[in-house]
Parts: structure tokens; C-alpha cells; sequence
């Protein structure tokens, strides 16, 4: 088991460095002179050889690379400041004048996470029950109904979804559903200023990032059930004479949601950055709009170091899901003890 | 439904540039000297409907280079890494993995980044990460194929490693490579319209859905909102048939 989860740690630490390492090289090779970026429309040499110094863009390319290695590890050699771990540094943000990248991300991946979080359950909950719903009754009218809404809905563009549903629900059903068009999770209020939490703002943009995972997860359940369902284990438990529910959650639903789990750990990773869309369309205070606007002012810190968070996330969820399923599952178990 | 994408390319528009300040956001439906505007027009006076179909080469296109680009770099990349094996096996599989690790959109936001705003960057950049989904695949097949009785005799009738890989087992894969190849065109067509809707696509005035909804969203509050919702429901129509496609190809044997 130990050694299992080592061999999986340290695939993933292999990829991680690969994905650094081509983030690294499809930067510097931006066309156009990073301190050129930072100073903006001043052109006084001496301000960028200065710049070029402070930053170390000076130095040869191999030089650049170890130092950046050095920056970004969650690991480094221990001294005054801090222990073996540290926090990573992803740099200073080129147009939001000294605000340090994993702090601007820090205040924005909550929300982001959040947002993609609620989606998800909201996925889990209404695919994963229309799902066993309609895997007792396949190839029913509603079986082929709802199969044909899951396909539509996986078709749907998320910035298109956010499009349609601001206009239904916030703009002619706006009236009764009291939603807005846009908002983010805490509110200024208009007369004293404060701060507050508006969870209603959640609503819509959870719901439209939902919207494909709900069709993924609802078509997964009804096949892996199906399948489970027809297996001799289930029709063992169905001649003892236990109830169905009984059979349901303790015999069907455990075997059958692996292929689930694993699903929805991909998708979280790629919900974060689906969300870019409906971070813009509603005006939610995360990652995604973080990262759009860094593009538009082409701001290459915050650019780099959102990709760097998103593809080190997908690549820590999918390693643990995969020691996760050892754990549970009894057939891999097998192998490594 | 899955002819539906194709046939809207039939393109006998001349007015799609043209900006007339007399005739801005008329309503669906209404007739000027230009003649019937289907979709009304949009904020420069220009007749939507035209612009609708002829964004759809936009997306067209992107669809069909991305799918060759994949094509180009994946079958090759695959075909080795399942052939042969070992060490060139492992150095692929762990190079795909890492560009698996970074979602796809934003990989290709990375590389407009550097490649720079505007259509051409977009083919290059959604070619550069699609293949590896291709690539798997090819892979995949490539693995079960290798150690059938067929390679065996032609290994034994002493054909060239190339000969092999390319007329003897590639022929035998193409069926999953229709289905990777229709599900990549989708994406292609979701990761364009995405990218224009943040305007790192398309530039204007060149017609994309995707660019359009970005300029027409606002406009839902006016009461307008056919003018985003219509290249919307195309690029959910044109992914849908094509998803349609790939499935009832996959299902077919």
C-alpha cells in the first residue's frame, strides 16, 4: 500500500515538474520584453536595465529557470524565514503595482473553488438521482428523454448557458425569482459600506456550470448501475429476499459509483477553468475573471501562475483519487499488499 | 441532426460588413432598401443574419485544421509509442500527461499568449493540444493490435518497421480515430467560440458566434436578446450533432 502511494507521489511529482517546466519555456519565449511589460510605455534605458537586474531577466536562460524552479517549490532548503516547506512564489503582478501573485490568487481561488464546488454537488445530486432513477426503467420514454436532455445539456458552451440563464431567470422571470444579473459571494452594501455574504449570487453561476456535468454524471450512473445491476452478486442479494433498497445502497451503489468518482474528480480540475466564462457573464469575484484580466493587460505573472495553480490542482486530485481508489477498492487492494 | 452544421455554409451574403447607422438594431423580421433582415440588425446596422451563417466558417474551419493538426502530430506520436514501447513509450506517455494535466482551455490561452490575439494563433494553438488526445488513443489500439498474427507475419515477411505501422495496423484503427476525430472537432468548434467570446479569437469585424455573443450579451437587458441567443443555440446545435455523430459511430459495430 505504502509503496503504491510512494510510486503514485512520485509520478505526480515527475508530471508537476513537467508541467512547470513547459510553463517556464512557453513564457520566456513570449515575444515582446517582460520589463518592457512591467514599465509600460516608459522607455528610459537605465529604468529597464534596472528592472532587468531586480528580476534576474539578465542572466542566461538556465540561470532563469533554476531560479524560478527555486520560486515556485513548496519545497526548499530550510532557513531563517522558513522550515523545509514554504509558501510558493509566483512572482510580483507586472500591472497591479507591487501585489504578489499568490496572494491576489489567494483571495480569488476560495470563490472559484467554491463556485465549482456547488456546481458539482448540484451535478452529483440531481444527475446522480435522475441517473438511478431512469436505470430502473431503461429504454422508458423517460429514459430516452432525459438521455436526450443530458447529451443537449453536455453540448451546451458554458458561456452560452450563462447567456441564456441571466436572461430567464434574472431578467424576465427576474421579478419573481429576485435574482441578479450579476454579483459576486460578499456584497457592499449601498448605505454603510459593509461587507456582507450573498449566498443567492451562487445560485445562477453554480447551476450554469452544473449544467454539463449534471448530463456526464446522469448518463455515467444509468450506465454503471445497468451494468453493476446485471451482475450475479445483485441477483444473489435479490433471491435472499432483501429489500430493494437494501440491495440498492449497501450491494449496487458502492460497486457502481467508482467510475463516478473518478469522472468527477476530472471534471472538478476542469470545472475551475470552465468557470472562466461564468466568472465573467456574472460578474463572480474569481480565479477565472482574475486570469481574463491578467490577459487582456497582458499580465504575465498572474497569466502563468493561475495555469501553474489550476494544472498542479488537477494533477494533486487525480493522484489522490487514484491512491483513494486502491484504499476502497479490494480488487486493486490485492495487488500491492 | 447531424447534417444540420454543414449545410448552413451556403453563404450569398455581400452585406455582412456593411454598416448602415440608419438601420441599427432593427428587429427581426423588419424590410429595408437592403431587403428582408431574417435576424433584424445588429448595433452597426449590419444584417445579422448574414453575419450568423457566415461566422459559421469560422468555426468550420477551426474544426477542420485543428482535427488535421491533431491528426498530423497524434498518429505519429501514438503509433510509436505503442509500437515500439520501452523508453520512447515512457517518455511520450509522461510528455502527454503533462499536457493532459493542463486543461485544455487554458493551455491554449497560454499559447495565445505567446503566439499573440487572432484566428490563425487559435488553429495552431487548439491543433497543439489535441493531439494528445489522439495520440492516446492511438496508442490504445496500437497496444492491442501489436501482438495479433497479422503483425507477426509481416514482421516475419520482413516489411520495414514504417510499412508496418502505417499500412498494416494503422488501417485497422480508424474506426475509434472517426470517433476521437468528431469529439475533437466539437471541442475545436466549444475552445474557438470561447476564445472569441473573451476576445483572444476572431478579431472584429470578422463574423465569429463566438465574438458575437460576447458584443450582444449586454443587450439582454434591452430586450434584444435574440442577438446573442441565436449564434449561441448554433454552436450548441453544431456540437451537439457532432457528439450525436461520434456516438452512433462508436455504437455502430
Amino acid at each position: 500500500m505504502i509503496r503504491f502511494a510512494l510510486q503514485k507521489l512520485g509520478q505526480a511529482l515527475f508530471t508537476l515538474w513537467g508541467v512547470a517546466t513547459l510553463v517556464f519555456f512557453l513564457f520566456t519565449i513570449v515575444p515582446g520584453d517582460s520589463a518592457q511589460m512591467m514599465l509600460g510605455k516608459r522607455e528610459d534605458p537605465a529604468a529597464l536595465a534596472a528592472v532587468r537586474a531586480k528580476y534576474g531577466l539578465d542572466k542566461p536562460i538556465a540561470v532563469q529557470y533554476a531560479n524560478y524552479l527555486k520560486r515556485i517549490s513548496p519545497i526548499g532548503w530550510p532557513n531563517d524565514q522558513h522550515g523545509i516547506f514554504k509558501a510558493p512564489d509566483l512572482g510580483e503582478s507586472f500591472q497591479r503595482q507591487g501585489q504578489q501573485v499568490t496572494s491576489l490568487i489567494g483571495q480569488t481561488f476560495p470563490n472559484t473553488a467554491l463556485l465549482a464546488a456547488a456546481a458539482i454537488g448540484f451535478a452529483l445530486l440531481v444527475g446522480g438521482a435522475l441517473g438511478a432513477w431512469v436505470s430502473y426503467r431503461p429504454d422508458s420514454f423517460w429514459d430516452k428523454a432525459l438521455l436526450t436532455f443530458s447529451s443537449l445539456g453536455m453540448s451546451l458552451p458554458s458561456f452560452f448557458t450563462a447567456v441564456l440563464f441571466a436572461w430567464v431567470f434574472a431578467y424576465l422571470l427576474g421579478p419573481w425569482t429576485g435574482l441578479n444579473l450579476t454579483g459576486s459571494l460578499y456584497s457592499v452594501d449601498d448605505y454603510s459600506g459593509e461587507r456582507y455574504l450573498n449566498l443567492k449570487n451562487l445560485i445562477l453561476p453554480a447551476l450554469t456550470l452544473g449544467i454539463r456535468p449534471v448530463g456526464v454524471i446522469l448518463q455515467l450512473t444509468r450506465n454503471s448501475l445497468l451494468q453493476v445491476g446485471a451482475m450475479d452478486f445483485i441477483r444473489t442479494a435479490r433471491a435472499k429476499g432483501l429489500r430493494e433498497r437494501t440491495v440498492f445502497f449497501r450491494h449496487l451503489l458502492p460497486v457502481a459509483s467508482n467510475p463516478i468518482i473518478t469522472t468527477v474528480s476530472g471534471w472538478f480540475a476542469s470545472l475551475l477553468a470552465g468557470a472562466v466564462f461564468v466568472e465573467i457573464i456574472f460578474g463572480w469575484n474569481g480565479m477565472g475573471k482574475l486570469l481574463v484580466e491578467a490577459l487582456n493587460t497582458r499580465d504575465l505573472p498572474i497569466t502563468m501562475g493561475c495555469v501553474l495553480v489550476i494544472a498542479a490542482l488537477f494533477v494533486v486530485l487525480t493522484t489522490l483519487v487514484d491512491v483513494l481508489y486502491a484504499v476502497l477498492d479490494p480488487r486493486i487492494r490485492a495487488e500491492f499488499f | 441532426m447531424a447534417v444540420a452544421a454543414p449545410i448552413v455554409v451556403l453563404d450569398s451574403t455581400s452585406n455582412a460588413n456593411d454598416m448602415d447607422l440608419n438601420r441599427v438594431l432593427l428587429g427581426p423580421g423588419s424590410k429595408t432598401d437592403m431587403g428582408l433582415h431574417l435576424f433584424g440588425t445588429d448595433k452597426y446596422g449590419r444584417d445579422h443574419f448574414s453575419r450568423v451563417i457566415l461566422g459559421s466558417r469560422i468555426s468550420l474551419t477551426v474544426g477542420f485544421i485543428a482535427v488535421s493538426i491533431s491528426l498530423f502530430i497524434g498518429i505519429p506520436v501514438g503509433a510509436f509509442a505503442g509500437y515500439y514501447g520501452g523508453r520512447l513509450d515512457q517518455f511520450l506517455t509522461w510528455a502527454m500527461s503533462v499536457l493532459w494535466s493542463i486543461p485544455t482551455l487554458l493551455l491554449v490561452i497560454a499559447l495565445t499568449f505567446v503566439l499573440g490575439k487572432g484566428i490563425v494563433q487559435v488553429f495552431i494553438a487548439v491543433g497543439l493540444t489535441m493531439w494528445v488526445e489522439v495520440a492516446r488513443v492511438i496508442r490504445g489500439q496500437f497496444l492491442g493490435e501489436k501482438s495479433k498474427e497479422y503483425v507477426e507475419a509481416a514482421k516475419v515477411l520482413g516489411f520495414s518497421a514504417p510499412h508496418i505501422i502505417f499500412k498494416e495496423i494503422l488501417p485497422n484503427t480508424w474506426g475509434p480515430l472517426v470517433v476521437i476525430c468528431a469529439t475533437n472537432f466539437a471541442s475545436a468548434l466549444l475552445i474557438e467560440s470561447g476564445l472569441s467570446f473573451l476576445g483572444i479569437g476572431a478579431q472584429p469585424p470578422v463574423p465569429s458566434w463566438g465574438g458575437m455573443i460576447r458584443e450582444y450579451y449586454p443587450y439582454l437587458i434591452t430586450g434584444k436578446a435574440y442577438l446573442s441567443l441565436i449564434p449561441g443555440a448554433l454552436i450548441a446545435g453544431s456540437v451537439l450533432s457532432l457528439n450525436t455523430l461520434s456516438t452512433v459511430w462508436s455504437e455502430r459495430d
